[in-house]
């Protein structure tokens, strides 16, 4: 009997992962929880929580409420800041064998190019610093993902992922400082996210991910109060993948850059249909907490379903959806 | 920690709305600390995608138990499992009470359901003299009685069993009478634990309180679950459950 080798490995902006599966900004923290379950370095790949450059508290819990088939979160962006994350997180992200994204965010424009300049410096000064010739060229940060979704403060708190204006004048602000690949997260929150794709293209983005949670709120009507502290919160889990699906196929349609596709996934057939839809990789974020040996397994189940569909090579599978 | 797959053993009520539910496994159990906890699949809600965050009440070498209130859909669903489900549960999670060797005398207090993480303290520190207090709304919500044993104080607010009132202040009493605990472990309602923290303070004995916020992953990555200590967030899941008293806004 021939034996069948599949390929599971795809590529983005240069960078080749193992696989297509990467664990969600916010859900993963730095990594070191999940490793203790098992070995994160058979995943493609996964996103640290979103930082900044000063550290940031968060909001008020409760943070989180339960809804059908979904969760709301409203952690905000509680995060130990640059300086801390140098100095606790890269030795142990420098020691892993998979894609290591570091998630970044800021309110104002200079915040974003300063947290971008700083990642990007720190991840090429480790290499530098390092002698020891087995890490000396392994860089503990890959890439970059820009969270575009927080509110910018200088434009009264709207969101500066909100208009393809706002998009495309953040991203090519913060291009020329970003050293690594640059992925560009999309918030769904929006009119149209294929022309937000369009200008994050335009701008230099070298590739996009979404969707990020999408606004909601879970009251108690016996309280009379909202659920989550801050009154509202974000909608992550399987009630927002069919959003997500068409999403990431109209961004598909609009763009040449990859595309990362995430929301609601939790099983094998979930990361085949998104990509069918034109993603290249996917995200899982909420499943994790579901099951918390979900990104192991799926990494399995997606071997075992292309075997099944008798796809040799997972690329195959990017953008084949057909009318 | 690790997730293992369960099968329930026993499923009854044991008072008022509140189950105790036997999980039993093939697998083998990493060592559990008393005050830890678990987070339970919810099998029999397919709408229901977060864990459900139980304290380990009881365990032995193949097997834990926890006793949950019936409170809203998960714990329905829960109350409703027959014996032989499988069923996962990620465990042993958070810190536990870590006694130091120097604390011989131990006063135990719990209001309602915050006694489950305290009955298997006495199996975890064999070498210590305890003092148990434990309080309950009425009669028919007493819980754990019989298996917390000797040197065990009942109240009740209502008085319909044991003596009536709080089980603070039958540990006041017995302070006042001479009784000096090295130290005072505790869980229970947001109230009872301000009881208890004011009489740390009052009368100086240093203390332990194991508290709950709502959850998502249970092992510290999510940060969803974080709760003021000192005056910072800290997360309840993986820097706690138990902490000091002294650092709570209680
Ligand atoms: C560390 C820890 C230990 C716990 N130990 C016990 C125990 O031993 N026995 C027991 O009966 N209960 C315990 N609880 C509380 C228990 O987790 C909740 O009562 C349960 O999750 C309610 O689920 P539900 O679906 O019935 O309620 P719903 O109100 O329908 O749940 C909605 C959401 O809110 C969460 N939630 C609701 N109440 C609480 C709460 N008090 N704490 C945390 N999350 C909550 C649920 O997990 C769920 O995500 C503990 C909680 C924590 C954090
Ligand atoms: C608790 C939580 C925290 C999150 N934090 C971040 C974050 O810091 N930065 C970010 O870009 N996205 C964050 N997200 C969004 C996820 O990365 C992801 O876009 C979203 O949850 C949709 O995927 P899912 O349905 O698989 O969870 C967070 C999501 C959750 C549930
Ligand atoms: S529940 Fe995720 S950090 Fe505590």
């Amino acid at each position: 009997m021939k034996k069948n080798t599949i390929n599971t490995s795809i590529t983005i902006a240069g960078v080749t992962f193992k696989n297509p599966i990467i664990a969600a900004s916010g859900t993963f923290g730095f990594g070191r929880e999940y490793s203790k379950l098992y070995d994160i370095s058979t995943l493609g790949g996964f996103c640290t929580k979103g930082l900044t450059v000063e550290p940031r508290e968060g909001n008020a819990p409760p943070r989180i409420a339960e809804t059908y088939m979904g969760i709301l979160n409203s952690v905000g962006l509680q995060n130990p800041g640059i300086d801390a994350f140098v100095r606790d997180e890269l030795p142990f992200l420098s020691r892993l064998d998979t894609i290591r994204i570091a998630n970044v965010a800021g309110n104002t424009k200079e915040e974003y190019i300063e947290i971008v300049k700083r990642v990007s410096q720190a991840s090429l000064s480790h290499c530098e610093e390092r002698n020891d010739e087995a890490i000396s060229r392994k860089k503990p940060i890959d890439m970059i993902e820009l969270n575009i979704s927080c509110p910018n403060v200088a434009a009264g708190g709207m969101s500066f992922g909100v208009c393809p204006t706002s998009v495309e004048s953040i991203v090519s602000a913060v291009r020329p400082y970003a050293k690594l690949p640059m992925i560009v997260k999309l918030t769904p929150n929006v009119a149209n996210i294929a022309e937000n794709a369009r200008a994050a293209e335009n701008a230099g983005a070298d590739a996009i991910s979404l969707i990020n949670t999408i606004a909601g709120m879970a009251v108690n009507y016996k309280t009379r109060k909202p659920i989550l502290a801050r009154g509202f919160g974000g909608l992550s889990g399987p009630a927002v993948k069919p959003i997500a699906l068409k999403m990431t196929h109209d961004c598909y349609k609009a763009v040449k850059i990859p595309i990362i596709g995430m929301g609601g996934i939790t099983t094998a057939e979930d990361i085949m249909e998104f990509m069918l839809c034109g993603a290249t990789a996917v995200q899982i974020g909420t499943a994790n907490f579901s099951n918390p040996n979900i990104c192991f397994s799926l990494v399995k189940d997606l071997t075992n379903i292309l075997k099944e569909c008798n796809i040799n090579d997972v690329r195959e599978v990017i953008g084949a959806l057909e009318a | 920690m690790k997730d293992i797959k369960f099968s329930v053993k026993s499923n009854l009520a044991i008072a008022d709305n509140i189950f105790r539910m036997e999980l039993k496994t093939s697998a083998k159990l990493p060592q559990i600390m008393c005050g830890q906890f678990l987070n339970l699949e919810v099998v029999g809600h397919d709408d229901l995608i977060l864990r459900r965050p139980f304290c380990i009440c009881d365990f032995g070498a193949d097997w834990v138990s926890v006793v949950y209130a019936v409170l809203g859909k998960g714990t329905t669903a829960l109350s409703k499992l027959k014996t032989g489900t499988n069923i996962n549960a990620l465990l042993p999670l958070g810190n536990g009470f870590v006694l130091d060797k120097k604390y011989t005398k131990i006063a135990i207090i719990g209001g309602g359901l915050g006694v489950a993480p305290l009955l298997s303290i006495s199996k975890c520190y064999l070498d210590k003299e305890y003092k148990k207090y434990l309080g309950f709304a009425s009669k028919k919500s007493v819980i754990l009685e019989k298996e917390f044993g000797i040197a065990t104080t009942i109240t009740t607010d209502d008085g319909s069993y044991g003596i009536k009132g709080y089980p603070t202040t039958a540990l006041e009493n017995d302070i006042i009478g001479g009784y000096k605990p090295d130290i005072i472990l505790t869980c229970g309602s947001h109230n009872m634990m301000g009881a208890v923290a004011k009489l740390a303070t009052k009368y100086n004995i240093p203390a332990l309180a194991s508290t709950e916020e709502r959850m998502a992953c249970g092992i510290g990555a999510c940060l969803v679950c974080v709760c003021k200590v000192n005056g910072r967030y800290a997360r309840v899941c993986a820097d706690g459950p138990v902490f000091d008293i002294r650092g709570l806004a209680l």
